[in-house]
């Protein structure tokens, strides 16, 4: 499929630590349709962040190896681009939202000049213009006097506003595909909900491809179209919202939707997973989450089980998946 | 703003008293300076008459009370040696002191901040272990060593440089080196630390996220941010110049406010070392209030307080 | 901050075990001098002045450093003026470490006036030009061992007093500590027991980098001439000789500060090897 607006295929991605490599993505393929909001999902060394990152490789160029057979972005593989070109698919192609908006915005500049360097930069905009667009953008992120507000200092926000400032300069080039990196993680509960709806209802305005990295299942229930799971460095389930909230396959999906809080019902028991993620360092030739798998075989621990696709359209990595009732 | 000029003027204040009196009692219990000033065969009633000119015959508490008193008015004494004003013999001497340390000043950052950010931008090559190794062994080496040995090499056997003296621009080349080369050494290694740290932050995956040009992201968004703790240490890094003067100009023979102090000593001059402590300390306090004042101006999130 | 390129071109111990090492051989020339030595470091030879060292033209495996003025053999003098360099660096490091450690302790618990007036103290020390101040003292008091300990320390108690100010005001809020004060554990007791152990750390790594500040102190103090006189010799003294022969005897100069600059050196690897271990935040 051509028409993608990501397509990833067999994505590698390791680490040199001071004490030898960590494998932080293994064999990972995804695609996301445009205008498709994934939700891409998965405890916290899952993999997920260190995924989307590596698309436009934002992490540490002398510590991170990345390796693909595909990764192409809006019709661009980005295997081949120098970094000259890669600085022009960040930013108008592919904008990111980053988890903590105190440590993401530079403490030094006005919110002002971080959301316009962008757009001069990219659209070459006269100064005047962009900051006519930048108000603009600011009133549109729900930010209040944002003629004042455009001449101030993170410092001087609180830490819902700096999200907004966060989404504004992500929308400043007008992206095509927009990632989401656990956006509401860092901010208050009451907070968390207002930037979702925020964000939710730009995307459906401007028609956009999102991917949303969240480690809360309960969050994506309302807000994305499809699911993907991951755990220790691997997709272990990716299915529409629909399927996956009806009936996770994979063990480990059902058991991170057991162990989510629900809203309609905050007073079940929540069953957390037993045990603990993997240590990244250490390979096993089988399934990762078989040490924890109340549905494992004798199989699970010798074989890795493949991503295939299932009689309903979904992709699942399990031996012995857990069928529809 | 008033306030914190007020609060920083005050606690000014205090230290440059805490240091005079200080000064003034150690330089009291080193013995009669009329015995050595007076003529060998002067009478004791001679010796007297000299101490009472002096003033050394009143109360300690008496003769400190003067010293600040005159001190306020810009009256710092007179040399007991050299039987000239105080002021007017530091004043004589300020501006080649000044010349030497703004140009070794100038020289340390001129080395050290380039040099700092180039390694923090090839960590871990080559040329980051043997810049860093170097910096190691320049703060390790005493400075005024390796002034000698910048003698050695350039003055005696290349026969470059002239080996010692104060006029033009060449006198000024080795004592400026000599002394900015630990203040170098300390400086890189900052920079480059500092410049790490900042290149990890979260706020340059930000900006670099943006498609910002790779210049953008070093030199507007890491670049201010990586100088904060820079500024600090060069604040202190010019006081400590300013005492690395006193050795730097004994080895050059440089006329300036070191060697008059250093002279001053080995006489027994108090008035001058007192001078000279009370300016040096000024100074130091001087330094500290521009550094915050620096601040404000690179870190907008400082508030005076 | 400090994660040096080296310790990672070499390794995480390497770094802190040559320091140490260096440290070691310094220790051991300077206790087992007369026996290493192949001269006596006052041994004058007016024969032999001036006597470049062996590599160059005119030197000789005799003098493997060369000779000074007096002909007195330089590698013997270095070697036994590491008992000086060294002897001064530990007195001036237990002395300062005792002074700075206590100022700190009572600063940072009792906080408040005592704060305030130690602090001050910090701050009066701190805007002196501290190599004035040290040759006034020397050139008042005259030298001898234990006014340049006495110095030296008066250069470095600050260190401490700064270091162990701020982690004792950390410490002292921490639970353990409440929880004694609580059922009434004599402040003494609470100081000595509850304290001290958690900022003896940062003391250490102070005193490693503190024992080098102490060599070049005493280096450039010995180099005015106010340092310890006497027949020993010490490396600054050396370098103030070798002062006046610069045109002439080149080595008289380098040698000793080499040895200096090494011991230093050694030091300051020791402190930043004893910093990265001591602080948690930077084992990673």
């Amino acid at each position: 499929m051509s028409s993608a607006m990501l397509e990833v295929k067999g994505l590698n991605v390791s680490f040199q630590t001071g004490d030898g490599a960590v494998h932080a993505v293994r064999d990972l393929s995804l695609t996301v349709a445009p205008g498709e909001i994934v939700g891409l999902v998965g405890e916290s060394g899952s993999g997920k962040s260190v995924t989307m990152m590596s698309v436009v490789r934002l992490l540490d160029r002398r510590r991170t190896e990345i390796r693909a057979e595909k990764m192409v972005v809006d019709g661009r593989s980005l295997l081949e681009l120098g970094r000259r070109d890669l600085e022009s698919v960040r930013g108008p192609i592919v904008s990111y939202i980053f988890q903590d908006p105190l440590t993401a915005l530079n403490p030094l500049l006005t919110v002002g000049r971080q959301i316009t360097e962008g757009m001069r930069r990219h659209k070459g905009m006269s100064r005047s213009s962009a900051r006519a667009r930048a108000i603009d953008l600011l009133r549109r992120v729900g930010i209040p006097a944002p003629e004042t507000r455009i001449d101030q200092l993170p410092h001087q926000m609180s830490g819902g506003m700096r999200q907004r400032v966060m989404i504004a300069i992500a929308l400043a080039a007008d992206p095509k595909l927009l990632i989401a990196d656990e956006p509401t993680t860092a901010l208050d509960v009451t907070v968390q909900a207002e930037i979702v709806k925020l964000v939710q209802s730009i995307q459906r305005e401007r028609g956009m491809a999102m991917v949303w990295v969240t480690h809360d299942l309960a969050l994506l229930a309302k807000l994305a179209d499809r699911v993907v799971v991951m755990y220790a460095g691997r997709i272990v389930e990716d299915a529409t919202a629909e399927q996956l909230y009806a009936q996770p396959s994979h063990p480990y999906a059902a058991g991170l939707l057991a162990s989510t809080s629900r809203i309609d019902d905050p007073f079940t028991e929540q069953d957390p997973i037993p045990g603990t993620p993997p240590n990244p360092k250490i390979v096993s030739p089988g399934c990762s989450f078989a040490p924890r798998c109340s549905r494992a075989q004798p199989r699970c621990e010798a074989e890795l089980p493949e991503l295939h696709i299932t009689d309903d359209g979904r992709r699942v990595a399990c031996f012995n998946p857990i069928m529809r009732t | 703003m008033l306030f914190f000029l007020s609060k920083r003027f005050l606690q000014a204040a205090l230290v440059l008293i805490g240091v005079s009196f200080s000064t003034f009692i150690v330089a009291h219990l080193t013995g009669d300076p009329v015995e050595l000033m007076a003529r060998e065969n002067a009478s004791v009633e001679d010796k007297q008459q000299l101490r009472e000119f002096l003033g050394l015959d009143k109360p300690l508490s008496e003769q400190y009370l003067t010293f600040i008193g005159n001190a306020l008015h810009g009256d710092l004494g007179y040399s007991f040696v050299q039987r000239a004003k105080v002021t007017e013999l530091i004043a004589e001497r300020v501006p080649a002191t000044l010349e030497l340390a703004a140009a070794g000043f100038l020289l340390a950052l001129l080395i050290s901040v380039p040099l700092g950010i180039i390694i923090a931008l090839n960590r871990n090559t080559v040329w980051d272990v043997l810049v860093t190794a170097l910096a190691m062994i320049g703060q390790a080496a005493p400075g005024f060593w390796i002034g000698l040995m910048l003698i050695v090499l350039f003055a005696v056997e290349l026969k470059i440089l002239p080996v010692s003296g104060y006029g033009g621009g060449v006198y000024l080349i080795l004592p400026a080196i000599t002394l900015a080369l630990q203040s170098a050494a300390r400086l890189t290694r900052l920079v480059r630390a500092s410049m790490l740290e900042v290149l990890g932050a979260d706020y340059i995956r930000t900006a670099r996220s943006k498609g910002l040009r790779e210049r953008t992201v070093l030199f507007i968004h890491a670049f201010r941010s990586a100088m904060i703790p820079v500024v600090t240490m060069a604040g202190l890094e010019l006081a400590e110049l300013v005492s690395g003067a006193f050795i730097t100009e004994t080895i050059f023979a440089w006329p300036g406010v070191g060697r008059l102090a250093v002279n001053a000593v080995y006489q027994r001059d108090f008035p001058v070392i007192q001078g000279v402590v009370l300016m040096a300390a000024a100074f130091f306090v001087l330094i500290n209030f521009l550094v915050d004042m620096l601040y404000v101006v690179i870190d907008p999130r400082v508030k005076l307080k | 901050m400090r994660v040096s390129a080296l310790r990672m071109f070499l390794g995480r111990h390497t770094i802190g075990l040559i320091g140490l090492a260096i440290l070691a051989t310094a220790a051991t020339a300077a206790i087992f001098a007369p026996w290493i030595a192949p001269y006596s470091p006052t041994k004058v030879d007016l024969l032999a002045r001036l006597v470049p060292p062996f590599w160059v033209e005119g030197g000789s495996l005799k003098h493997i450093l060369g000779t000074d003025n007096l002909g007195r053999d330089i590698l013997s003098r270095v070697i036994h003026g590491a008992q000086i360099s060294l002897a001064v660096g530990g007195g001036a490091v237990v002395l300062g470490a005792i002074i700075g450690s206590l100022v700190g302790l009572f600063a940072g618990y009792f906080g408040g006036m005592v704060d305030a007036a130690l602090s001050f103290l910090i701050n009066v020390q701190l805007s002196f030009p501290f190599t004035l101040l040290a040759i006034f003292l020397l050139a008042t008091f005259g030298g001898g061992f234990l006014s340049v300990v006495v110095v030296v320390a008066l250069a470095t108690w600050v260190n401490y007093a700064r270091v162990v100010r701020g982690q004792v005001m950390s410490v002292k809020n921490q639970e353990y500590v409440e929880a004694a004060r609580s059922v009434g554990v004599p402040t003494r007791r609470i100081l000595w027991r509850y304290i001290l152990p958690n900022v003896l750390s940062s003391i250490i790594v102070v005193a490693s980098f503190s024992m080098a500040q102490a060599i070049l102190t005493e280096a450039a103090l010995s180099f005015l001439g106010v340092g310890i006189g006497g027949a020993t010799p010490s490396w600054g003294t050396m370098l103030n000789d070798g002062r006046n022969y610069l045109q002439n005897a080149w080595w008289m100069t380098a040698m000793p500060g080499i040895a200096t600059a090494l011991t230093v050196l050694a030091g300051n690897l020791c402190g930043d090897w004893l910093q990265d271990r001591a602080d948690p935040r930077f084992r990673k």
